[in-house]
């Protein structure tokens, strides 16, 4: 199957109706060892279709799984009457009509080529190397790898075709001394497995469990806060969701009448780019066919543009932005990569600049989305005073608004990771609420 | 092909020695959603496939596809067959002994959603979000989302299950606005059950409460960080049991080393008036089930009693290795994925407080309604966010609060909570673990718990 098929799907129909349809059929294989030993495989595969349809004003959705071409003619027929008889009356009115490049990710070939015998065999060498390390209790790693075929065309005659793979692996470490636990977790992605450092993985998320041993609530203060990576990846990708063109017309993000404002510190150089070297998530035309494109998000302080699907671009009056990617509802908005500049301060380097603050290594959590407080929980992190780690922390709080961190970043470092197509270096920020005991 | 002779298929193709089961399931399902009145995404989906595994010296294979044919089957038995042949071989040993339940259960629910018409579906969250709405509210986002699900699973012991599940649900939220910005309530009503739960004036009473809540909110100021001691209403009690406790009882965390439970049966891990139950035989509740994913008879779990730690929740694999019987806890998401060990309906049991829980406490917060939150069972590290709080000053409940959150490690809370409230109710959600999302409820009572971390600014 290709568009070009599904292309004359949507002209045999003859319905009088908009289509747009998007097939995906992902090849998936993970591997997984626990405490050492090899507990498993598993291989997946899954062609599914996604149908929408607009009758007279009127959008449908159907999603299923398909095996033949008959299989998607059924859906259709289910999609234009779901239109027909209930359909949203708050919906977009047509479909893409913007050509595209289409160009597959150039080396997602290389997945074919992956042996599951070799990744378990690094799984357990990166294992064994740091089961010698005192505290260890438990090394417990995932790896997994897929490959994707992305068909999708609709009734305006626009079609796309697009090939993609994406491997990740995650371990987490479980270090103990006497009753007390602790985990540290890491986790990478690259096109294939073959692009991510197993050992660099493992020992990281170790360095962290035994690095949290001992750990004790921080004073409640008012200090600095030097984000790592990963912490500092997960709070630009909430910031970036911010941006939302759905959310801005609903008036639920706190960026809402910030275009074109300061919303952070001039050191902030935020881009979507739409193609990175070795980025499985790198695409020229999002999941309702528009293309995407390379933009400034923030730059100078200053918020350049909200991120649109067709739904959003037409309510607003502004033109769709390539960031429409489906999501459980349908039509949502998400990105290609975003990347933060990285600065040139050494993560020792940032720590010595702090006079009292929590170096947060990891945190789970997410602001409040229409006024941009946050109140996340150092997950892992320590205390850090006179410029020096004094000890790992616990049942401690950080308390800001998502403005005021942006605003408050002082320097930028050059410690980097890319996850979830978030690339983010660590970065300190000043004047931030820490509340524990 | 969605029929018992495909289990026998498959079963007749694992070769001598290995242990193999199969999971076949057909799914449907109805989404509305309705922003401010009006109908903003319709949409149905349907799903059918199989997973299957099999299992020699300590080794799983595990395969899924959408397509439902013999040589599909065959292919995926050659490709959980690749992964079982490694030559890295597991020094972990265990037997697979399913129970032989063989049963052929009929659609339970009195209104079965699939013959309930669109329009009525639409009335319904249409009528709970115009109840949602008032002069204070800026919007409100309503939803109804159903989805039957029909599953055949065997295994090559000759065990055969045919069972429904049905899962219609019905959330609202109502936004208001302040000086802050915009506040929100959302609330849910679900079940493993039929279009019965639903009724007459129910889906107004959901829109009611929420607006009603949400109200209250206008005005309501960050509270300070620090620490307090803290009441938490049902809902966040049923988060603290489920996140922070419930997940660190599940035997796969546990031989994983990832549990701070691990080595803990029997022992004391809270105040003796703390008795924690997992029950999946409640009827109609979002976690209730008649047998799991393994074929095990579901069965209600005591997880602690008066403060000691009687059980993990096992699957059949978990409890061959930890040598405790099985007790039904293997779920998963859709025939794409494995079971592993998982909650059904968790609650902490009804103590004797009644209003008196406040009493004695000068300066505190009263938690109400869950937002999110995540825990790391290994460590017992948890954070949770309530929609809103309260303020407790001088053993009274005072001023709303908003974005409250709180933080801790599951142990040391389950040994500060001091006072048990007598009131009882549980919460509809989904439960996610390793990307699979399954039906779960959660609750209690009210529970007092003394000097906890709250976050602020």
């Amino acid at each position: 199957m290709d568009s070009e098929s599904i292309l004359r799907v949507i002209r045999g129909t003859k319905l009088d109706a908009g289509l747009d349809i998007r097939i995906t059929e992902d090849h998936s294989s993970s591997l997984s060892i626990e405490r050492g030993e090899f507990m498993g495989g598993q291989a997946d595969i899954e062609k599914e279709a996604t149908i929408r349809c607009i009758y007279k004003d009127k959008s449908s959705l159907v999603h299923l799984s398909i095996n033949s071409i008959e299989d998607l003619n059924l859906g259709v027929a289910r999609a234009y009457k779901l239109a027909k008889t209930i359909g949203s009356e708050d919906g977009q009115s047509t479909f893409s009509v913007q050509k595209h490049i289409n160009k597959p990710n150039p080396l997602s070939k290389r997945i074919d080529k992956v042996k599951n015998s070799d990744i378990l065999s690094r799984m357990l060498s990166a294992q064994k190397e740091v089961s010698k390390l005192g505290h260890i209790h438990s090394v417990n790693i995932f790896s997994g790898h897929s490959h994707t075929n992305l068909y999708a065309a609709n009734s305006n005659g626009i079609n796309g075709d697009w090939e993609g793979s994406s491997a990740f692996l995650r371990a987490e470490v479980i270090a103990k001394d006497g009753t007390e636990q602790t985990t540290g977790s890491k986790g990478a992605e690259s096109l294939d497995p073959y692009g991510i450092d197993f050992d660099d993985v493992v020992i990281k998320a170790s360095n962290t469990a035994r690095g949290m041993l001992g750990a004790k609530s921080a004073p409640t203060f008012k200090g600095d806060l030097l984000l790592s990576p990963e912490a500092a990846n997960l709070i630009f990708g909430k910031f970036v969701s911010a941006m939302n063109g759905e959310d801005i017309l609903k008036k639920r993000s706190f960026l809402t009448g910030r275009k074109g404002h300061a919303v952070a510190s001039k050191l902030i150089k935020l881009r979507e780019e739409n193609w990175l070297k070795r980025s499985p998530r790198n695409r020229q035309f999002d999941d309702e066919l528009i293309p995407t494109s390379s933009k400034d998000l923030v730059s100078d302080g200053l918020l350049r543009t909200y991120l649109h699907n067709i739904y959003s671009a037409e309510k607003t009056g502004e033109r769709p932005t390539g960031n429409g990617f489906f999501g459980l509802d349908g039509s949502s908005i998400d990105t290609t990569n975003v990347v933060l500049k990285a600065g040139n301060v050494k993560t020792e380097d940032l720590i010595s600049r702090i006079k009292r603050g929590i170096y947060m290594l990891e945190t789970g959590d997410s602001p409040n989305m229409a006024t941009g407080d946050l109140s996340a929980m150092v997950m892992n992190g320590y205390y850090i005073k006179d410029g020096e780690i004094k000890y790992p922390v616990k049942e401690t709080m950080v308390g800001v608004n998502m403005i005021d961190l942006m605003k408050n970043v002082s320097v930028l470092g050059s410690e980097y990771i890319g996850l979830d197509g978030v690339f983010t270096p660590a970065l300190l920020v000043n004047n931030v609420q820490i509340s524990g005991k | 092909m969605l029929n018992e002779d495909t289990v026998k298929f498959f079963a007749s193709n694992v070769k001598s020695g290995f242990y193999g089961d199969i999971r076949l399931n057909e799914s449907e399902g109805t989404r509305f959603v309705i922003e401010n009145g009006k109908v903003r995404r319709v949409s149905q989906t349907s799903d059918s496939g199989f997973g299957l595994r099999i299992m020699k010296d300590g080794v799983w294979g595990f395969a899924s596809s959408n397509k439902l044919s013999k040589k599909s089957i065959k292919n995926a038995l050659a490709s959980a067959c690749s992964y079982v042949n490694s030559r890295t071989k597991s020094r972990i040993r265990f037997e697979i002994s399913p129970e032989m339940n063989t049963a052929n259960v009929k659609v339970p629910w009195q209104k079965d959603v699939r013959d309930i018409e669109l329009s009525e579906k639409l009335a319904l969250v249409k009528a709970a979000d115009r109840a949602a709405r008032g002069k204070e509210t800026v919007s409100t986002l309503s939803a109804y989302s159903d989805m039957v699900i029909h599953w055949i699973q065997g295994s090559t012991l000759g065990n055969i299950l045919s069972f429904y599940e049905s899962y219609p649900s019905l959330g609202v939220s109502s936004f208001v606005k302040d000086s802050a910005g915009i506040q929100s309530v959302r609330k849910t009503l679900g079940g493993n059950c039929g279009f019965e739960i639903f009724k007459r004036g129910s889906a107004e009473k959901l829109g009611e409460t929420v607006l009603e809540e949400a109200k209250n909110l206008v005005g309501a100021k960050v509270v300070n960080g620090g620490k307090y001691d803290v009441v938490l209403d049902p809902s966040m009690t049923g988060v603290y049991t489920h996140e922070a406790f419930g997940h660190a009882t599940e035997a796969d965390g546990i031989l994983a080393g990832a549990s701070v439970l691990e080595g803990k049966l029997g022992k004391v891990v809270g105040k003796d008036t703390v008795t924690i139950i997992d029950d999946p035989t409640m009827p109609g509740e979002r976690g209730s089930f008649k047998f799991d994913q393994e074929g095990t008879k579901a069965k209600r779990r005591v997880l602690v009693e008066n403060g000691v730690l009687k059980n993990y929740l096992n699957t059949l694999e978990t409890s061959n290795r930890l040598r405790l019987g099985p007790n039904g806890a293997a779920r998963s998401m859709d025939y794409s994925c494995r079971p592993i060990a998982r909650m059904s309906n968790t609650f902490i049991k009804p103590g004797d407080f009644k209003d008196d829980i406040y009493e004695d406490i000068n300066e505190g917060i009263a938690f109400y309604g869950f937002q999110y939150g995540y825990v790391d069972p290994a460590s017992g590290k948890f954070m949770f966010k309530s929609q809103y709080g309260r303020m407790i000053r001088n053993g009274k409940l005072a001023e709303f609060i908003r974005d409250a959150a709180l933080t801790g490690s599951t142990l040391e809370i389950l040994n500060r909570i001091d006072a048990i409230g007598k009131d009882f109710s549980l919460d509809g959600g989904t439960c996610g673990k390793e990307g699979q999302w399954v039906p779960v409820t959660s609750g209690g009572p009210s529970i007092r718990v003394r000097q906890v971390v709250v976050g602020g600014q």
